[in-house]
C-alpha cells in the first residue's frame, strides 16, 4: 500500500497519480500536435483534433499546477546518496525544466489560442467553454497577427525542448536503476519496494 | 402637337431593351461583403464577376439584373480567413464555384433610391433577397451602391464549429458599388 504522503524514500499516492497522469497526457499531446500540424486546414478531422488537444493541455495546466502547490506542502524525496555534484546540478536543472515545461507549455498554448484571430472558442472536451484570456482577445486583430506569432513560435519552441527532455528524464530515471541500483524509478513506481537509501 | 407627344410616347413603349442596356465597368466597380468576426468587422471581396443589367428607370417592369460571382476570386487582407472561408464548412468553392443573384422586380423609393427584390443564390441554396440601392445616371455613365442583408446560414456557410453566431456573425452586408456605362 502506497502511502498519500511522500516520505523520505518515495513518492506518495497524490504525487504518484499526477506525474504519471501528467506524463500520459504530455506525451499524448505532443502525439496530437506533431500529428495535426501537418495537417491541411480542410482536413474534416483538424477541428477535433485541436479541441482535443486543447482539452488535454489544459488539463496538463491544472494537474501541473495542482502538483506544484502538493510539492510546496509536501517536499519530495531527496536525491539518493552518492551523486557527484555535477549529476545533482543536472538531476535539479532537469526536474525544474520538466516542471517549468509543464506549466508553460499549455499556458502558451492558451495563450496562442486567446490571441487568435479567427477567435473560435474553446470547448472543454466538449463539456463547457473554456475561456481565452481576455486580455488577448480583447485585442484588434492588427494586434492579434505578431502576438499570435509570438505564442505560436513560443509554444512550438518550449514543445520540442520537452520532445528532447522527456527521454532525458527517462532514460536518467533507467540510468538510476538499472545501472546505479539506487531505486529511484521505484519511488515512482506504485506497489514496489524500495530499499531505505543511507 | 398633340399626335407628336403620341408619337413620341409610343416610340418610348416601343424602344428596344438594348437602350436600358448597362456595361459594366469592372475597374471601378466593387462587390463585397462585411460581417462582424470577433468582434471586430471582417472585409472581403470577390475579384471576379459577371453582372448583365437592363434598367431605365423610366421602364421599371422591364428591368432586370443577373449577376454571377466567382467564389474563389473572394479575397481579403486575412489568408487564413479566406481558405477557411472557400473550403467545406464556409462556401464550398470547389463544390459550388458560383453565386448568382437574379432580379427583375424594381421599385422606385424617391430621388435616387430604389430597392429590388431578387434571388440569391449560394452553395445551390436559393433565397429571396432584398436590395437597396441608390442610383445616379449621368448621361451615358450611372454610379449604383447598395446594401444586401443576407443571413450566411441560411446558405449553409458556417457548419461545424462556425455555425455559431461567435466569433462570425449570422448578418452578414452585401455590398456592391458599381460603375457602368452605356453604349
Amino acid at each position: 500500500m502506497t502511502a498519500t504522503t511522500n516520505s523520505r524514500t518515495r513518492y506518495g499516492a497524490v504525487a504518484m497519480t499526477l506525474h504519471w497522469l501528467i506524463a500520459i497526457l504530455v506525451i499524448a499531446n505532443i502525439c496530437v500536435g506533431l500529428y495535426f500540424s501537418d495537417l491541411p486546414r480542410s482536413d474534416p478531422n483538424l477541428f477535433m483534433l485541436v479541441q482535443t488537444h486543447k482539452s488535454i493541455g489544459l488539463t496538463v495546466l491544472v494537474l501541473s499546477l495542482l502538483r506544484l502547490g502538493w510539492r510546496l506542502v509536501n517536499p519530495v524525496p531527496p536525491l539518493p546518496a552518492g551523486m557527484s555534484a555535477p549529476l545533482r546540478f543536472l538531476a535539479h536543472a532537469s526536474h525544474f525544466l520538466l516542471y517549468f515545461l509543464i506549466v508553460a507549455i499549455p499556458l502558451s498554448g492558451w495563450a496562442l489560442v486567446s490571441s487568435s484571430k479567427l477567435g473560435l472558442p474553446t470547448m472543454y472536451f466538449g463539456l463547457f467553454q473554456w475561456p481565452n484570456i481576455s486580455f488577448l482577445s480583447d485585442m484588434t486583430r492588427e494586434q492579434k497577427g505578431p502576438m499570435h506569432g509570438l505564442f505560436d513560435d513560443t509554444h512550438v519552441l518550449l514543445a520540442w525542448s520537452a520532445i528532447v527532455l522527456v527521454p532525458i528524464h527517462i532514460a536518467a530515471a533507467l540510468y538510476h536503476q538499472f545501472w546505479r541500483r539506487d531505486d529511484v524509478l521505484k519511488r515512482m513506481l506504485p506497489g514496489t519496494r524500495v530499499a531505505v537509501s543511507p | 402637337m398633340k399626335f407628336a407627344s403620341v408619337l413620341f410616347g409610343a416610340c418610348l413603349l416601343a424602344a428596344p431593351a438594348q437602350a436600358a442596356h448597362w456595361n459594366v465597368d469592372y475597374a471601378h466597380s466593387k462587390l463585397g461583403f462585411t460581417v462582424v468576426w470577433a468582434k471586430e468587422p471582417f472585409t472581403a471581396s470577390f475579384k471576379t464577376w459577371k453582372a448583365a443589367i437592363d434598367f431605365d428607370p423610366a421602364d421599371l417592369v422591364h428591368a432586370r439584373a443577373d449577376v454571377t460571382i466567382d467564389i474563389a476570386s473572394e479575397a481579403s487582407d486575412e489568408s487564413d480567413f479566406d481558405s477557411g472561408l472557400q473550403g467545406a464548412e464556409g462556401f464550398a468553392a470547389t463544390q459550388f464555384p458560383t453565386a448568382h443573384f437574379v432580379a427583375t422586380r424594381f421599385r422606385h423609393i424617391g430621388g435616387n433610391r430604389y430597392s429590388t427584390n431578387g434571388t440569391l443564390t449560394i452553395k445551390g441554396i436559393s433565397r429571396p433577397v432584398s436590395l437597396a440601392f441608390t442610383l445616379d445616371i449621368n448621361g451615358k455613365t450611372a454610379h449604383m451602391a447598395g446594401t444586401a442583408h443576407v443571413i450566411r446560414t441560411d446558405y449553409g456557410i458556417g457548419r461545424g464549429e462556425w455555425a455559431a453566431p461567435t466569433p462570425v456573425a449570422h448578418d452578414v452586408a452585401v455590398d456592391i458599388d458599381l460603375a457602368a456605362t452605356q453604349n
